[in-house]
């Protein structure tokens, strides 16, 4: 403990010093100049009367510059204040609205995760009609899991009409013999990265 | 006159009673999540929504114990969204397939607006007051200026000046019979800046750049196709009036002038009215042709969008975005053809329907100190600090009333949080983990604005001053007090004249035996070189 303070202290005994090394003889002058100011109220900080209070025990660990912020403190109090920032998800922006229930940790958490769910029905979008694209495997694909299951409508954003014609054109493909059924094609699995269905 | 209550049958009249009949359609549910780049959302289906989509309803207390609201069945009273003090509900399905009614708690935006309601802040339309950099200074329009109010297109004030050249061009048609060979121009209307500067919120017409390509072909073949016909007269009646003028500078550019005599004049200005107003069908042509190829050179500020096509369609300002000195700038042509979402109509009316208020130009009276320059200030919770755990924010975001609103105050120091940049800044830079309850500090709110997804903006002014004191009910009546000042600077220069050398100040017994044995010594007579009391030392400077 006492080794481990002694680096901190170092400097501030230092600064003291600091103070009188301008003479290179005994100490001449005292601290009559330095205490006009600490007399005074204009002095910014902390006067000594106010310190004097106290306890024998806190006037010690004042003494070996508890009081003060250390580096070490800081690091300890900016630590466990992002162990709270972490906990929170949600990135607010103006205009949103919230009520109690919206800051509570339940609400938080499903702000933990992203979901990967496309927000519009892709075959919507383009205008295609699923049941007739049995042959394109590469779309197919996307539909289906690495071991060849056909995606939940949750994941897919499909709306259930069109779920179910590419469920469909799934396992017709499959029945066809045009695709394997326990995970993708080939083609597929050797043009794309790993990382491509995910 | 109206049709009369009582005299619909008795059918309608219960229908029209009914909540069955008075509940809208809800509107459709607003986007709460953040996207990121690979197409990943983080929402939350349970979070409030920026507006109420749904129509909120209550009952009286008396039917609220028979748990009739007015609905197809009574609702369970030991539910305990109806265990509450004012139970609010909106109605999510009247009857599903189970029959049940399906309801939830409508409290939120209920609540949300009473609050607004106790807030006392008027609705603006001040969006550009609440960007990043706002070098205008202007004060913000309120949202029920006549002006910006007006929503028919019949009134003159409710006419822009395309608007106003239009119905003086039209008008003009009818006066300029189709048979006439004969072709009378007109001058464009005067126009009076400072009241047909029309900032309609409600157009007519659509806004395209929000249109889909489906909406967007549907309106062309089932709206603009009808008015083909009507068009092409206006059109005509366009070419015709700027070929006439065109004539006419070219004449009075080659020196023609009429002469000097009354009669000769009237003559020669007939003759000459005659000659200008003899148009043919390929002067027509040759002058839409050249409309034409202008609105392809420049398809927003054109002649014929501005003047004609926009008014004639009623269709909002649309204004491409200057991105070229923008920070994400390309050289690609496409992406400097943008849209400026900034200026796209609202959806709503500005007020957004949360208050009347017109605006905060009121006084706020303290029954015991009178009428105060500022009204009470708002505790706004800190909903989000300057520092997250993804970065630095610009701006902390503090919750008043409900609304998450921006600081007043942005940080310019946005570099990501390390081990090496800790900040201990108080205030809202960090989360405060020590209050209870989370930090609030003290705002005026200034004015709200709606954005055009329905979102309300509050200007926020950080309240600093003798309204936090008076909030506070600390009405003393103190004298003010200058802090870090010293009243007798001098009053501790009693130990001024010591050397600092212990030997010479006179500390050792001997030397105050011998000080004190001059002193005896010394006359009376002799006292002027005496100091005064509580100079110790200066004597002996003296002696």
């Amino acid at each position: 403990m006492s080794l481990s303070r002694l680096p901190f202290r170092i400097p501030v005994a230092a600064s003291r010093l600091c103070l009188r090394c301008f003479s290179s003889g005994p100490q001449k002058q005292d601290d009559a100049l330095l205490s006009i100011l600490g007399g005074s109220s204009a002095a910014r900080g902390p006067s000594p009367t106010q310190r004097a209070g106290g306890s024998l025990a806190t006037r010690l660990a004042r003494e070996a510059g508890l009081d003060r912020p250390t580096q070490t403190r800081e690091m300890l109090e900016s630590e466990r204040r992002s162990q709270f920032q972490r906990q929170i998800y949600r990135k607010w922006q103006p205009g949103d609205v919230y009520s109690p229930q919206d800051l509570s940790g339940t609400e938080q958490k499903k702000w933990k995760t992203g979901r990967k769910k496309p927000q519009s029905d892709a075959f919507d979008v383009l205008g295609i009609n699923p049941v007739q694209e049995y042959k394109n495997f590469t779309m197919m694909s996307e539909y289906m899991t690495e071991t060849g299951r056909i995606k939940h409508s949750n994941d897919t954003g499909l709306r259930p009409k069109n779920q179910r014609k590419i469920a469909k054109a799934i396992r017709r493909a499959i029945g066809l013999g045009l695709m394997p059924s326990v995970h993708r094609h080939p083609l597929v699995l050797k043009k794309s990265s790993p990382t491509r269905f995910l | 006159m109206a049709v009369r209550r009582q005299s619909l049958s008795p059918t309608a009249n219960l229908l029209r009673n009914s909540r069955l009949f008075a509940l809208p359609n809800p509107l459709p549910r607003p986007n709460v999540g953040e996207t990121y780049g690979a197409g990943i959302t983080r929402a939350s289906d349970t979070a409030t929504l920026p507006y109420p989509t749904h129509q909120a309803i209550a009952t009286t207390k008396s039917s609220l114990a028979r748990g009739d609201w007015g609905l197809k069945r009574p609702l369970p009273a030991r539910s305990r969204l109806l265990q509450v003090s004012d139970p609010v509900l909106r109605v999510k399905q009247l009857d599903t397939i189970e029959h049940v009614t399906d309801f939830d708690s409508a409290s939120d935006h209920v609540r949300t607006r009473q609050k607004w309601e106790e807030l006392g802040v008027p609705m603006m339309k001040g969006l550009t007051q609440m960007r990043d950099t706002d070098l205008t200074g202007t004060a913000p329009a309120g949202a029920f200026e006549v002006r910006d109010d007006t929503t028919s297109y019949d009134t003159p004030i409710g006419l822009d000046e395309a608007g106003l050249y239009l119905k003086a061009l039209k008008d003009n048609k009818k006066n300029n019979s189709p048979a006439a060979k004969q072709f009378r121009p007109f001058s464009p209307p005067p126009v009076d800046a400072a009241v047909h500067n029309s900032r309609r919120w409600k157009h007519d017409g659509p806004w395209l750049p929000g249109m889909n390509a489906e909406d967007f072909t549907a309106y062309l073949g089932k709206q603009i196709s009808r008015r083909r016909e009507e068009f092409h007269s206006c059109l005509h009646e366009f070419v015709k009036n700027e070929i006439h003028t065109t004539r006419q500078l070219a004449a009075s550019k080659s020196g023609e002038v009429a002469p000097l005599e009354a009669e000769e004049a009237e003559k020669w200005h007939e003759q000459k009215s005659r000659e200008w107003g003899q148009i043919s069908k390929q002067d027509i042509q040759a002058g839409i042709e050249a409309l034409r190829k202008e609105t392809a050179n420049n398809p927003l500020g054109s002649k014929l969008v501005t003047k004609l096509i926009m008014p004639f369609l009623r269709l909002p300002t649309i204004k491409f975005k200057y991105t070229a000195y923008a920070e994400d700038a390309s050289n690609r042509d496409i992406d400097q053809y943008q849209f400026d979402q900034e200026s796209a109509p609202l959806s709503t009316h500005p007020s957004a329907g949360l208050g009347y208020l017109r605006t905060k130009a009121y006084i706020a009276n303290h029954p015991i100190l009178g009428p105060q320059s500022a009204p009470s200030p708002v505790p706004a919770r800190v909903v989000q600090p300057r520092t997250t755990s993804r970065g630095k924010e610009v701006y902390a975001r503090l919750g008043v009333g409900g609304f998450v609103a921006n600081d007043q105050f942005r940080s310019t120091d946005t570099t990501s949080t390390n081990r090496h940049n800790i900040s201990n800044a108080r205030d809202v830079e960090t989360i405060d983990i020590d209050t209870v309850g989370g930090k609030k500090v003290l705002v005026q709110p200034m004015f709200g604005s709606v954005t055009n997804d329905g979102r309300i903006h509050i200007k926020l002014k950080r309240s600093t001053g003798a309204e936090i004191q008076v909030a506070r009910g600390e009405l003393d009546d103190k004298p003010p007090m200058r802090e870090n000042f010293d009243a007798d600077p001098l009053k501790n220069l009693s130990s001024f004249g010591k050397s600092g050398v212990k030997e010479l100040d006179e500390s050792s017994a001997r030397a105050k035996q011998l000080s004190s044995f001059l002193e005896q010594m010394r006359p009376e007579k002799e006292a002027k070189g005496s100091p005064a009391q509580g100079f110790p030392g200066v004597a002996d400077a003296l002696r």
